[in-house]
């Protein structure tokens, strides 16, 4: 098995990021700030472990977002997303 | 807290020797991976380390080169911010005071440095966590070389420290007069990160 | 610290039920008091403290179909060497308390009615989403075309499937097709080896009946489907991945 095989998509970081925001994130299409590309946040590639998560665009690999939790704080890094767009509930 | 009934979790060794373990620490027989990015496989034919002063270039390595460098041996135990510590890790390489001479350097040029690998990963150290045989530029890892998964073809080791520290995939030494926060020092991680002191988090004492 | 306004709380979930799916998998039902419902497609999140305050927290898909109360089921397939499958399924009893989030995801999800013909296509125990998509399709008498392209390894590993069978001869049935991509028994039927373009486009629904579509297990499965599935014509929009691995850190036995 490669090590590859241990990459999950932003699907899995649904639960933390969802403790954040009101709306649904897995719907959310992010812009990759490095090269454009946009999609749903559902389909970013996931790395790092449930505390320290790093999603990266599937075109390019840049980072698009980041998320930490510490014991006291939920660090939420979107500097690599060029935009995020969260679609109003109908 | 609520305790689940009858879950142990990954086999911890409970009769470790207390004073070998940082607090909040579980020990491991396994070799836990942490990767912020996807594994990188350099080519050895491409690969180069290099040491750089602002613009200036002070040494670069190729990895023939590298492999002609004075090679250490160290046994030391590895600390990973996610909880699990490992004992008696088994590795080589170059030490950071071997590629300063090797560099023609009788000293750092400053007190910081920035580490930059393959994959765009950085952390940042304290030129005083380096030198005098606290870290190395690892090459083997139990007298095999260095899987990519692991940070192959060579990794920084700084063994003192979270081995977030210890970056995989370094190709660059990057010597700066200031500290300042690499890949997840920026996101949140301690700046300095000692185990002992369980600085995993910016913020902690 | 302040409780959030928004998101996502842990739950206290009740172990109501426990049945073996397959000699390696097992369905765990849940009574949560304060559940809110869910999609067919959602999934849970699963977090063990065990005494000494050491934590490990794993994902898993809802079975169980979208709106019947407050009792959810996941099916659990034993990872080798796994830290979280081998307790669920060993030693949790009925009665047993977990702490639990959820419902997670809105993007990998299905409701009806139908829009567009249905095309779920599960490697492993990537069904168990896509069966929860199923049994809300057949609770909704959701007669659309539907299809469930399903690869296991072998025969006793295909999760459901006496259901499937049932579901595949009732009324308004989508149509259940099994690959197997080790050993198949003789006077096998169904297809056999992996799923690969030829057989998608064999046995698939064509893309000219634009089918919304759910591909779900692990991620060479997954990405290997999803470009066989542009490469017949689907548009990428059409397409709903959910990949399946091991969470957190790896850990390799050395």
């Amino acid at each position: 098995m490669n090590d590859d095989d241990m990459v999950l998509d932003g699907n899995a970081a649904a639960g933390a990021l969802g403790s954040l925001f009101a709306f649904d994130v897995t719907m959310a299409v992010v812009r990759c700030g490095n090269c454009g590309v946009s999609g749903p946040l559902a389909e970013l590639r996931l790395f790092g472990s449930p505390q320290a998560m790093v999603l990266r665009c599937r075109h390019c690999d840049a980072v698009n977002i980041r998320l930490l939790e510490t014991g006291r704080t939920i660090n939420l890094d979107l500097a690599g997303s060029a935009r995020i767009e969260i679609g109003r509930a109908a | 807290m609520v305790v689940t009934r009858g879950f142990r979790g990954r086999p911890r060794q409970d009769n470790a020797t207390r004073s070998r373990v940082p607090p909040g620490q579980y020990v491991t027989s396994d070799f836990p991976v942490l990767t912020a990015g996807p594994t990188q496989h350099t080519p050895i034919e491409d690969w180069t380390l290099s040491m750089q002063l602002g613009d200036q270039l002070l040494a670069t390595w190729s990895w023939r080169e590298f492999g002609m460098l004075p090679q250490t041996e160290i046994t030391t135990d590895i600390h990973c911010v996610t909880k699990w510590s490992k004992f008696d890790t088994r590795w080589r390489g170059v030490t950071f005071d071997d590629l300063l001479r090797a560099a023609g350097l009788d000293a750092s040029p400053t007190a910081f440095v920035m580490a930059h690998c393959d994959g765009g990963y950085t952390t940042n150290l304290p030129v005083a966590d380096l030198i005098a045989g606290k870290a190395m530029v690892a090459t083997h890892f139990d007298d095999l070389p260095l899987p990519a998964s692991h940070g192959g073809p060579a990794r920084l080791l700084v063994p003192h420290l979270y081995f977030w520290k210890s970056a995989k995939w370094i190709r660059g030494i990057a010597f700066r007069d200031h500290d300042g926060p690499g890949f997840w020092e920026s996101l949140g991680y301690h700046l300095y990160g000692d185990p002992w002191r369980e600085q995993r988090y910016d913020g902690d004492p | 610290m302040p409780e959030p306004r928004a998101g996502l709380p842990w739950l206290i979930a009740t172990v109501a039920e426990l049945r073996s799916e397959t000699a390696t998998a097992k369905t765990i039902a849940f009574d949560v008091s304060d559940w809110r419902g869910h999609l067919a497609g959602q999934h849970i999140d699963l977090r063990l403290t065990a005494e000494d305050g050491y934590v490990a927290q794993r994902s898993f898909s809802l079975a169980s179909p979208a709106g019947e109360g407050t009792t959810i089921e996941t099916t659990v397939q034993r990872v080798e060497e796994g830290e979280v499958s081998p307790f669920l399924i060993d030693e949790l009893r009925i009665g047993d308390e977990l702490e639990l989030r959820g419902p997670i995801g809105g993007y990998f999800t299905w409701s009806p009615p139908a829009a567009k013909p249905l095309m779920l296509i599960a490697g492993g125990s990537g069904v168990v989403p896509l069966m929860a998509m199923l049994r809300t399709r057949r609770n909704a008498r959701d007669e659309g075309p539907a299809l469930l392209l399903y690869s296991s390894r072998a025969l006793d590993q295909i999760l459901y499937r006496a259901e499937l069978d049932q579901l595949a001869a009732a009324a308004g049935a989508p149509v259940i097709v099994h690959t197997l991509t080790r050993a198949a028994p003789s006077g096998w039927t169904g297809e056999q080896g992996r799923i690969d373009r030829a057989m998608l486009a064999r046995r698939g629904i064509a893309a000219y009946q634009e089918p919304d579509i759910f591909v779900c297990g692990p991620t060479p499965f997954v990405e290997s489907v999803a470009d066989h599935l542009l490469s017949l014509g689907h548009a990428e929009a059409r397409i709903r991945t959910e990949r399946f691995g091991p969470t957190g850190e790896t850990h390799e036995r050395r």
